[in-house]
């Protein structure tokens, strides 16, 4: 069967997150996707790990492997006066061109939408840095671990009577990827209507923001700020997160019909305090949440949280493990749908990889290749899809371009 | 040859990458945001509601605290840039006009429980019948097939059964679910992206076809990011949430972890030792009694490879000094010391942010039932030729019924009427 992009190459000068899972996405299906870095500058994932054993190794780290899976990878070293040609040569070939560089970074190199859309006029080419690669703080530095900050979503996450909780995570960067995609695409769509290619500036910042759900609109209609409510609902209840039998075993409850409360009372045996007026409606629940909360939490941590889990959503109530990466690993319904995808990689062995979460009936993502050892396809890529005559190969090689 | 779509019905006042496209919107709150962004992007999105209005119109909070279905927030944020009708499809009169719908219709996002369309005859091998060039996407909590196919989830409960919830928190709470609405925000983007991926292969091929999105596996395949989920593939590891103190090996750097989350002297400021530059930090503390860290011959550039002992003089004095300044200033210092550190914004900071306001960000929507305007989130990115753009305001209950069903489609008044009367319309 083939995949959905076969016939776009993508040109992926990416690194860390936002960068190299938008183009995941396109090489999952079936974009031919080359990956620039260098050995005097590496995609820095490959320094972040996790390694096996903890052994530091730049061609083994779990991170970069999970990021770049069915990519070619290449050298260049742009720091040489050969490569820009060679650059250029590479983006004369290329539909899409991704980076998530600060702009500071491809002007230096004069790879910037002005210098590569005179080589290949109908390029699509996507920046996605923290700030976007205009307006007053777009040299500032960011990454994933703060975004969530600068977007106004740790501001909502925790409990009220606590500072922002630690999220740990470079949590935006499996948020600003869809819509890069979703963006490519579009521009894709519009080059094949018109022939025209185009910029798309895109701010890691701004896509974030969107992940703040009603926030923005309840302070500029109401002029209220949201902050956090920890794991309750605004308006339904309970909501929370309850202890279960062993060690970090916590079972997510929401409850927003009065047919879900009656289910989980149901569940919990019908006990005496649950037939209490007190916990009778919704508005009556949420101000009685505290001792709710005790009550639940009594009973939940009798049981496991994959007995309560089956049981209350065989009754109907929207109920969950807080899953660990265990959990995720093990978990049946994502075994089913083939989250992972284990490959074998020629340094790691047999490793497991994150695939796209949707599964498409003519053209469905596939993992084939895991991810590119450092310099890995330079000569696939240079000689065999860009044309280098051997000699000229050479050549380059020995002015340290590809290094 | 490609086969292209013609523009059909195009609203000339539409523009954007998408414009010559139309989308049927059946989607519950879980996945509105798709046929957001795709009319955000020009399409020309029909939200499909029942007969006296969507659920997701009841959601709050809502304009002025008012509770009314015209007034909710949530419906506003997530349904900008469509049209809306009304359609009852448990009917055959309204089975039939959705037929004709589909019929001239690129794409139909839904997400009705597992086996609901099926049910009603209106399933993707019924609707691919009439339009094989459909695509058809399905957003639903756990897929289509599985053992978990027809369990229920929520925000919470999705973020939970993801996996992303169990790293965040602190180590004296249970694990805290993020703020905002992050499954929600998936369920519109990857199907988004997923109908768009599609699509260039039905311009390629003529062929449409149906998407199945599982929310679960949309919010846990983020979580190769940091490095939780290789952890345990490569390690047998489990990352702990968050605030709990832990030494994750070598990742960003060899240092353990740290806290993100640091008090200021009005806020909270988000601190990052990754690649964050020793020597322009220490610089800044120096005048106010950190001298001896300026004088300190570290052994790395960056704050993340230094040694466990130098952190350990190095993180405490950071925090003592973060908690004298104000937030404007460690922003403004930071960007000139070029720290990869950043401002905990609250959405009024977010309002005000100069950045934002010089790229155009936020944009003032008209809401003349209301007598009123505000600012809506604006643009993920600035598109050169095909601007993103807010086509228009949510749209009223069945706003566009009578365009759609009597300019477009040509049913007569007393169809309508005859449609209105029945419970269909």
């Amino acid at each position: 069967m083939s995949r959905a992009l076969e016939n776009i190459r993508v040109l992926d000068w990416t690194w860390l997150g936002t960068g190299p899972l938008t183009s995941l996405c396109l090489a999952q299906h079936g974009a031919e996707v080359i990956h620039v870095e260098s050995d005097t500058a590496h995609d820095q994932l490959r320094h972040i790990g996790p390694y096996r054993n903890n052994v530091v190794d730049i061609n083994a780290s779990g991170m970069f492997e999970d990021n770049h899976t069915d990519k070619y990878g290449i050298t260049i070293n742009m720091n040489t006066p050969e490569a820009r040609a060679l650059a250029y040569r590479l983006v004369s070939i290329c539909d899409v061109l991704v980076e998530n560089f600060t702009p500071r970074t491809m002007p230096k190199w004069e790879m910037d939408y002005t210098h590569v859309r005179r080589i290949r006029p109908d390029i699509i080419m996507l920046s996605a840095p923290i700030y976007g690669v205009t307006g007053p703080f777009a040299m500032q530095l960011g990454h994933g671990i703060t975004t969530p900050a600068l977007s106004g979503l740790h501001h909502l996450t925790g409990y009220p009577d606590r500072p922002p909780a630690e999220i740990g995570n470079a949590y935006t960067d499996w948020i600003s990827p869809h819509f890069a995609v979703s963006l490519i695409m579009a521009a894709l769509d519009y080059r094949r209507r018109t022939g025209k290619g185009q910029y798309i500036d895109l701010a890691q910042f701004q896509a974030s923001a969107h992940s703040t759900g009603t926030a923005i609109l309840e302070y500029s209609a109401n002029g209220h700020e949201q902050t956090r409510i920890g794991n309750r609902h605004r308006y339904y209840a309970p909501q929370g997160v309850y202890r279960c039998r062993g060690d970090e075993r916590w079972l997510a409850i929401t409850v927003s019909t009065d047919a879900q409360w009656s289910a989980l009372v149901r569940v919990m045996g019908s006990p005496e305090w649950a037939q209490e007026p007190r916990f009778a409606t919704f508005r009556a629940r949420r101000q009685h949440h505290d001792e709710l909360d005790r009550h639940i939490e009594a009973w939940t941590c009798k049981y496991t949280v994959e007995q309560l889990m089956a049981a209350l959503q065989t009754a109907g109530v929207p109920a969950g493990v807080v899953a660990s990466v265990q959990d995720l690993h093990e978990d049946p319904q994502l075994q089913h749908r083939r989250l992972y995808w284990r490959l074998e990689h020629p340094v790691m062995g047999l490793v497991a990889h994150s695939s796209f979460p949707f599964i498409m009936s003519r053209t469905p993502r596939e993992l084939v290749k895991p991810s590119p050892l450092l310099g890995q396809h330079n000569d696939l890529v240079y000689k065999d899809i860009l044309g280098l005559s051997e000699a000229d190969f050479v050549e380059h090689l020995l002015a340290h371009a590809l290094d | 040859m490609a086969y292209i779509l013609n523009a059909q019905n195009l609203d000339s006042n539409r523009t954007g990458p998408l414009a010559p496209y139309r989308v049927l919107d059946l989607s519950s709150a879980m996945a509105l945001y798709c046929g957001k962004l795709l009319g955000d992007l020009g399409a020309d999105v029909i939200i499909v509601e029942p007969p006296g209005g969507h659920p997701a119109r009841a959601l709050g909070p809502f304009y002025h605290d008012q509770p009314d279905l015209g007034c909710s927030l949530f419906w506003f944020t997530f349904n900008t840039s469509k049209r809306s009708i009304t359609l009852n499809i448990e009917t055959p009169d309204g089975q039939d006009l959705l037929r004709r719908l589909v019929a001239s219709a690129h794409f139909l996002v839904e997400s009705f429980p597992v086996g609901y369309l099926n049910g009603l005859r209106l399933g993707y091998g019924q609707l691919s019948a009439i339009n094989p060039s459909l695509i058809m996407a399905s957003v639903t909590p756990f897929g289509q097939t599985g053992p978990y196919a027809h369990w229920q989830t929520s925000e919470l409960v999705g973020q939970a059964m993801g996996g992303i919830q169990y790293i965040v928190g602190d180590a004296e709470r249970a694990p805290a679910q993020l703020g905002g609405l992050q499954v929600h925000l998936y369920g519109g983007i990857e199907a988004a992206e997923a109908c768009l991926i599609a699509h260039h292969y039905r311009q390629d091929t003529g062929e449409g076809q149906y998407i199945d999105l599982g929310l679960q596996h949309g919010v846990a395949a983020g979580m190769g990011i940091t490095g939780p989920h290789q952890s345990w593939d490569l390690n047998r590891v489990v990352f702990p949430r968050a605030g709990i103190p832990y030494d994750q090996g070598p990742i960003f750097g060899v240092a353990p972890r740290h806290k993100v989350v640091v008090p200021c002297k009005d806020g909270y400021f988000a601190m990052s030792h990754y690649r964050c530059p020793v020597a322009p930090l220490v610089d800044w503390m120096a005048p106010d009694g950190y001298q001896h860290l300026k004088e300190r011959q570290w052994s790395s550039d960056t704050v993340d490879y230094l040694t466990r002992e130098e952190r350990e003089v190095l993180d405490p004095a950071v925090l003592d000094f973060l908690t004298t300044k104000p937030k404007t200033e460690i922003y403004r210092e930071s960007l000139r010391r070029r720290l990869p550190w950043a401002p905990i914004q609250t959405p009024a900071d977010l309002l005000s942010h100069p950045h934002l306001a010089a790229r155009g960000f936020f944009v003032n929507v008209e809401h003349p039932e209301l007598d009123t305007s505000f600012a809506y989130a604006g643009a993920p990115a600035a598109l050169s030729e095909t601007p993103w753009r807010l086509q228009r305001r949510a749209p009223l209950i069945g706003e566009h019924n009578n365009e759609v069903y009597i300019k477009e489609m040509g049913l007569s008044l007393r169809d309508l009427a005859r449609f209105r009367a029945g419970g269909v319309i």
